[in-house]
């Protein structure tokens, strides 16, 4: 019954939109915008990343050089939301914005989202290793995923434009 | 005289308990191997029969709302969409209940309570463009889903929302600026969802346990699993035996 009770207490919205784009772009209004993901593209991002990549079109905030990427993932079972904020090609700061799972919600805490300020893909994969949480393994490597697909996004965004 | 009558007792008791648990050994050494190989024979992404899963796991009828768009059907059991067209399905996710689908041009809006679903059928098949919800701006939750002036339109908390394509964002509209065509209901029917956690994979684990079975299934494993012991034991002492007499 405990553990119950402290894995429901996991679930939540830990920050909204409107804080994350206030976090993200204190100074300007950001724009959203879209990326179109081509068959080629979408073949390019499996090819270098080695997980396939959802739907054709995926959304985004600019404004002044940093881009922010609202992405999802499946963590066990159910999907968990992260909020990416890429400048340069490295990450600015991660976020968990809304996490579904009864267990792994520990990886909305400071400590663990903080390992991934800086981060860059090298080679596609992180230039830097994430230290794991035990019982939180899938949640972890999720957040992993997403912060490799945020910079290969923004990469492409910025090639694009 | 003694060692003749032990003889004979350990071979009695050797074919006795194989034979009464070779089917057991049969089929926990067969799902054993199974399991083993889980992963590169893509066990954990095929989820069983519906029959199966009835029978398993005593599956319950679920609720499922479905709205028709011509050749394009689009289903929920309130966790899962399905959107077929052409013989093809695509499943991605619904959140709560479905409210309405309508088609704009060459793409197909499917709105759940949180989140709206889009995909392209310009091929015939649905292929999923994307997928917005509160993160994407997405006024919520969703009342009523339609088409304004030719634009995907919500109300949400008896606020009206259009869509505007130029900015991909959802602009409050008022009753008065045009037509609102609010998406038909969906209709409700009964029946049996596999969720995905009741893939091939799991399945041979219950088995494999006994779990399957309840708790009978695991009391039988356990005894098969003393009657290994004891065949293992049994069959090294009767070999030692022959063993011995064929030396002397």
């Amino acid at each position: 019954m405990s553990w119950a009770v402290f894995g429901w207490a996991q679930i939540g919205v830990y920050t909204t939109l409107d804080e994350v784009l206030q976090e993200a772009f204190p100074e300007v209004e950001p724009e959203q915008q879209t990326l179109w993901l081509t068959k080629e593209t979408k073949s390019q991002f499996k090819d270098e990343l080695g997980f396939e990549i959802h739907g054709l079109r995926q959304r985004y905030w600019v404004g002044e050089e940093r881009t922010l990427w609202i992405l999802e993932e499946i963590g066990k079972e159910y999907p968990i939301t992260f909020a990416y904020l890429v400048e340069e090609d490295r990450v600015l700061f991660a976020q968990v914005m809304e996490y579904r799972e009864t267990r792994g919600g520990e990886i909305r805490h400071a400590f663990f989202r903080q390992q991934f300020d800086g981060i860059r893909l090298k080679e596609s994969k992180l230039d830097r290793r994430i230290d794991g949480i035990t019982g939180a393994t899938l949640s972890v490597n999720a957040m992993r995923k997403m912060a490799k697909q945020a910079l290969w996004l923004h990469r492409e965004a910025t090639n694009q434009s | 005289m003694i060692a003749k009558s032990l003889s004979s007792f350990v071979r009695r008791w050797h074919v006795r308990i194989g034979l009464s648990t070779a089917i057991v050994l049969i089929m926990l050494a067969t799902t054993g191997i199974l399991i083993n190989h889980a992963q590169s024979l893509s066990l954990s992404e095929t989820r069983i029969p519906s029959w199966l899963a009835v029978w398993s796991y005593n599956l319950k009828e679920n609720d499922i709302e479905t709205i028709r768009l011509g050749e394009i059907e689009a289903k929920t059991d309130g966790v899962e969409l399905w959107v077929s067209a052409d013989g093809v399905t695509h499943t991605s996710s619904c959140s709560e209940n479905l409210i309405g689908a309508r088609r704009f041009a060459e793409e197909i809006w499917v709105a759940c309570e949180e989140q709206i679903s889009i995909y392209l059928v310009e091929t015939g098949t649905p292929e999923l463009v994307e997928q917005i919800n509160t993160y994407s701006g997405l006024p919520n939750p969703i009342s009523r889903f339609g088409a304004c002036n030719l634009a995907p339109c919500v109300e949400s908390q008896s606020q009206l929302f259009r869509y505007s394509q130029l900015q991909f964002n959802w602009q409050i509209a008022e009753a008065e600026d045009g037509m609102f065509f609010w998406s038909e209901e969906p209709q409700t029917s009964k029946a049996f969802i596999v969720p995905l956690e009741l893939n091939w994979h799991r399945w041979l684990l219950d088995l494999h346990s006994g779990r399957l079975f309840g708790s009978v299934g695991v009391f039988v494993v356990d005894l098969t699993g003393i009657a290994l012991l004891i065949l293992v034991t049994t069959g090294i002492i009767r070999w030692l035996r022959i063993r011995g007499k064929r030396k002397c």
